[in-house]
Order: C-alpha cells, then sequence, then structure tokens
C-alpha cells in the first residue's frame, strides 16, 4: 500500500510537471467547453444538456485518456527507469496499481473544470442534481476504464506514439461495437450494446445507477489492469 | 557467503550470454567483475538483482534465492543499473525521497537518510536541481545515492565510472573503497586499472565463463609469467647487451639502441630474481647502473592474453 501510494505521487507529479499533461489539459477544456457552448445555446432543457455534457466528455476522454496514459510503462522502458522500479522491492501489481490510481487522480483534476458547466446549468436552468451525480460516477467508472486500457498499452510496447495510437483504436472500437447495434433488436445485437460503453454510459447520464453498468465498468477495469501485471511480468521473460 | 552463484546460464534466444557461470562473494569483499563488452557482466548482474531470470543455474544474494525470495534479495541490495537510468523530471531531492519509499525507509528515518547519502556522495548542493540539468558526474552520484539509500548490505554497480572525467573517477572510486569492508560490492567494469585500485579479487569473464577469479597480484603472477626489468645503463650498449644476456637465470634481453645511456628490459627466467647479478656484473664491467626496476604489469597485457588466447 505504501508502495502504491509512493508511485502514485511521483505519477501525479510527473503529470503536472510534463508539457504533455498541460496539452492534454488545455485540449480537453478546449473541447468539451466548445461542445457544451454548442449545446447550451441551442438547449431548453438543462436536464439534456447534463446529458449530452457525459456524452460529450466520453467522446473526448477516447482520444485523451491514451494520450494520459502513453507514457506510464512506455516511457520507463525507453529510458531504462524500469531496471530501477523492477529492483526496488516492489510487486509487479503495486506498480501497476500506482500508475493506475496517478492516472485516475489526473484525470478526475482534468474533470474538475466541467464543473463550470454544472454550475452554468444550475444558474440557467434547474437540472435535477441526482444525475449529474450518477453522470459523474459514470464517468469516473468509464475514465478507469479507458486508463486501464491506455495503461495495458503502455505496458506493451516501448514507443509511447504506438501506446497512444493503439489505445485509441481500441477505445474506438469499443465504441463502433455498441454504436452499431443501436436500433436493433436480436442477442448479437444486445451482446454488442453490453459490450459498447456508450450504453452503459448513458444510463449513468441518465441518472440510472444499474449493478450491470457497474459489473461492466469494474470487471472490464480489472481484466485490463490483470493484463497490465501480466504484461509487465512478462517483460522479465523476454529478451531484453 | 553473501552472493553465491551456482551454474548460471543464461541463453537469448540460441545466443548464450552467460555459460555455466559459478562463483562467491564473500562478506565485506569488493569484487570487480571484469570483461570486454558484450562479455555477461551486465546480464549476470540483472539476474542477480532479480531484474532478469536464469535459463538455469541457481543464485543467492544475501542468503535468499533471486528467483523466489525475490523481494527479500531487492530489499538488501543497491544496483546502479547500467547507464544510470533517472527520472529527468525530478529534483535531486524528490527523486531519492521517492527511492526511499518505495524501498521502504521509514518515515523517521528518511530524511536523516537522504541527508546522509547526499552529503556522501557530494550532492547536498545540488538538491533543489532537477536531475534532468545535472551533469553526467552528478548523475551518477545520484545513482549512488539512490543505490545507499535503504543502507543495503550489498551494492551492485554496473560500471559505476562509465562516462565520467579522471577527478570524478578517482572520487567515485575513494567512495566505494570506503564502502569496502562495511558492505559487499559486485561491480563490473572494463577499465583494468579501476580494479586495480578499487578491488580486492578480480573475476575476469569472457563469452559468458569465468576464467579467472583471484587478487589482482595474483592474476598478475599467475599469469604473466615472470616480471621484466627495466634497466638504464651507461656503457656500451652491444657490451652491456651481451653481458646480461650471459647471467645465468636470464631468458632475454632487449635493448633499446640508445648510447651512452640505453635502456634494458630483461626477461628472467620463470621464478628467478635476477637483479643482484645483474647489478654484480654491471659494477664488474665499470659501468654505470642509473636506474633498474620490474615493469609495471598491468591488467591489461593479462586480459588481453586471456581474452584472446580464447579464441585461438
Amino acid at each position: 500500500m505504501r508502495n502504491v501510494l509512493a508511485i502514485v505521487r511521483r505519477e501525479v507529479n510527473a503529470f503536472f510537471f510534463s508539457f504533455l499533461g498541460y496539452i492534454v489539459v488545455f485540449v480537453f477544456v478546449g473541447l468539451t467547453g466548445f461542445f457544451f457552448h454548442n449545446v447550451l445555446w441551442r438547449s431548453e432543457d438543462a436536464g439534456i444538456t447534463a446529458q449530452v455534457m457525459f456524452g460529450v466528455v466520453s467522446y473526448t476522454m477516447m482520444l485523451i485518456a491514451p494520450l494520459i496514459t502513453m507514457r506510464l510503462i512506455a516511457e520507463e522502458v525507453r529510458t531504462g527507469t524500469i531496471e530501477t522500479i523492477m529492483t526496488a522491492p516492489i510487486t509487479d501489481t503495486e506498480l501497476v496499481l500506482g500508475k493506475f490510481f496517478g492516472a485516475l487522480i489526473f484525470y478526475i483534476v482534468i474533470l474538475l473544470p466541467t464543473l463550470v458547466h454544472v454550475g452554468l446549468l444550475t444558474w440557467l436552468g434547474k437540472p435535477d442534481l441526482a444525475p449529474i451525480l450518477s453522470g459523474y460516477l459514470g464517468l469516473l467508472l468509464m475514465g478507469g476504464l479507458f486508463l486501464s486500457i491506455g495503461l495495458l498499452c503502455s505496458s506493451l510496447t516501448r514507443n509511447q506514439i504506438v501506446a497512444a495510437v493503439v489505445g485509441i483504436v481500441v477505445l474506438l472500437l469499443l465504441f463502433v461495437i455498441g454504436a452499431l447495434a443501436e436500433w436493433r433488436s436480436g442477442w448479437v445485437y444486445d451482446l454488442m450494446r453490453y459490450l459498447g460503453f456508450m450504453s452503459h454510459q448513458e444510463s449513468f447520464a441518465r441518472g440510472i445507477i444499474d449493478t450491470r453498468d457497474l459489473v461492466y465498468y469494474l470487471s472490464l477495469t480489472a481484466f485490463f489492469l490483470f493484463l497490465s501485471v501480466k504484461a509487465v511480468e512478462s517483460r522479465k521473460w523476454r529478451a531484453a | 557467503m553473501e552472493i553465491q552463484v551456482e551454474h548460471l546460464t543464461k541463453r537469448y534466444g540460441t545466443t548464450v550470454a552467460v555459460d555455466d557461470l559459478s562463483f562467491e562473494v564473500e562478506k565485506g569483499e569488493i569484487v570487480g567483475f571484469l570483461g570486454p563488452n558484450g562479455a555477461g557482466k551486465t546480464t549476470t548482474m540483472r539476474i542477480l538483482t532479480g531484474f532478469m531470470p536464469a535459463t538455469s543455474g541457481t543464485v543467492r544474494v544475501g542468503g535468499y534465492d533471486v528467483f523466489s525470495d525475490s523481494l527479500a534479495v531487492r530489499r538488501r541490495i543497491g544496483y546502479v543499473p547500467e547507464g544510470m537510468p533517472l527520472y529527468p523530471e525530478m529534483r535531486v531531492c524528490e527523486y531519492l525521497n521517492f527511492r526511499a519509499r518505495v524501498k521502504g525507509v521509514p518515515r523517521h528515518a528518511r530524511k536523516r537518510r537522504i541527508s546522509e547519502v547526499m552529503e556522501r556522495c557530494g550532492i547536498t548542493d545540488v538538491q533543489r536541481k532537477l536531475i534532468g540539468s545535472l551533469s553526467k558526474g552528478y548523475r551518477q552520484r545520484v545513482g549512488l545515492a539512490e543505490a545507499l539509500v535503504h543502507d543495503p548490505p550489498i551494492l551492485i554497480l554496473d560500471e559505476p565510472t562509465i562516462g565520467l572525467d579522471p577527478n570524478q573517477i578517482r572520487q567515485v572510486r575513494q567512495m566505494i573503497k570506503d564502502l569496502g569492508g562495511s558492505h559487499t560490492i559486485l561491480l563490473s567494469t572494463h577499465i583494468l586499472p579501476e580494479v586495480e585500485m578499487t578491488c580486492g579479487r578480480v573475476m575476469i569473464i569472457h563469452q559468458g565463463r569465468l576464467i579467472v577469479s583471484d587478487t589482482p597480484e595474483n592474476v598478475a603472477r599467475h599469469h604473466l609469467g615472470a616480471t621484466n626489468l627495466i634497466l638504464e645503463v651507461r656503457g656500451p650498449g652491444e657490451n652491456v647487451c651481451s653481458a646480461l644476456a650471459s647471467i645465468e637465470g636470464v631468458h632475454d634481453v632487449k635493448w633499446n639502441g640508445a648510447q651512452p645511456v640505453g635502456r634494458f628490459t630483461v626477461v628472467p627466467e620463470k621464478g628467478r630474481d635476477v637483479r643482484e647479478a645483474i647489478f654484480r656484473r654491471i659494477v664488474h664491467n665499470g659501468w654505470v647502473l642509473l636506474e633498474m626496476r620490474p615493469e609495471r604489469i598491468s591488467l591489461e597485457e593479462i586480459f588481453y592474453k586471456l581474452t584472446t588466447q580464447e579464441e585461438v
């Protein structure tokens, strides 16, 4: 636990030290702000606007999450610092968890500016606060899933660009598989809808906290973290 | 026995990096691990630190098996990897603090430990600087401070003086010497004087195999035959040459051709001390002996001999 915290602290600091960290904040705040502004002028219902806002954050995150995670392990491998980490008395699981929660904290920090949008909505209209809370819970869970996928990509290569591109492609697939099944019926489409993240995202945004959605996010996140641990472990067995 | 390696073999695909290597390092010893690039030094050290698994063989460090008790081993070693990888975006003190946490230095002791190792490695004055902005010499010392921060009984240093200038090399060597005795140190290098100056024992490794393990002096004695003598004599060169060659126990004499003061290299037969006979012969002939000294035997020659012999 102490080891995990030490890694978390270093990662969070590294995000805020890096130029990339600020680019990520800038792009995220810029994109979400721009779309929110567009929606806000046409919208007549504060609740629906909030739902759209959560959707916008989801789309943006497909691009942003792999940018957050791409350097986590790939960079340590490229610069060789992985050798100092893996010869320190910490387990591979502690390393992966530290990296993951470090990224998650950074994600939570860049979500904070969207509270301004919520503030504007409550000022201009009277949105129901419960769906907004569940919407944020959904964003948190979704962020965890996206970051765990990005982390896995980062642990498989020493090239950060490759890690980011593969991460974005996987997240797009996760979106497309659900989008293809939209408005169709049959168990295959039901399954595809379940695998895609948007259906789960939408139910949180509508104020529904369903165990199916919780199970979807938490189990997939745990699965990708598990694969990341295995990927880090497997480094030892591959020729350097 | 702090480090115990038995029949260690490491293969990368079909290449054999380490081939049935066995050695031991006693507590408090400073052992130099010597070999040309690609001899298997780094691979062996990576296996010792648990960064890589061995293909076969057993390795025990501090009494623990590096494979099954990896964490226990890692707690007891300070490791400076090849090339000194560090995080350029961290400040020196931040980095040491992070590493101290990861290595389990308790909170109350952390501050004291960190200032101790910074003092010891001479980096106290750069503690607020970003590691990326430091010179190579300072980075090297930060790496060494990091290895020492949890006060490990065993130090494994992979080429700790590479890329340093002569003054920095001298400082690092002095530090290593100071750490000996209280610490068990295994260091690798391909610079021979380094081993002669700092280590109590040399292990020469070539193509993944241990070919010599002895004190630097013994290595010189056993592997280079007799010690040559360098003479400087005032006298007629040809006559001196033949006079020296006729001494019993002298195998060969070389003369550099200079007059009237010539320089001669006398190669004695193995195990013979011919210094007194040389002195008497020269005085007897009325010449003047200006200098007589043993030729400085360097590990370099032994190294060359041993590592090239193999291939022939």
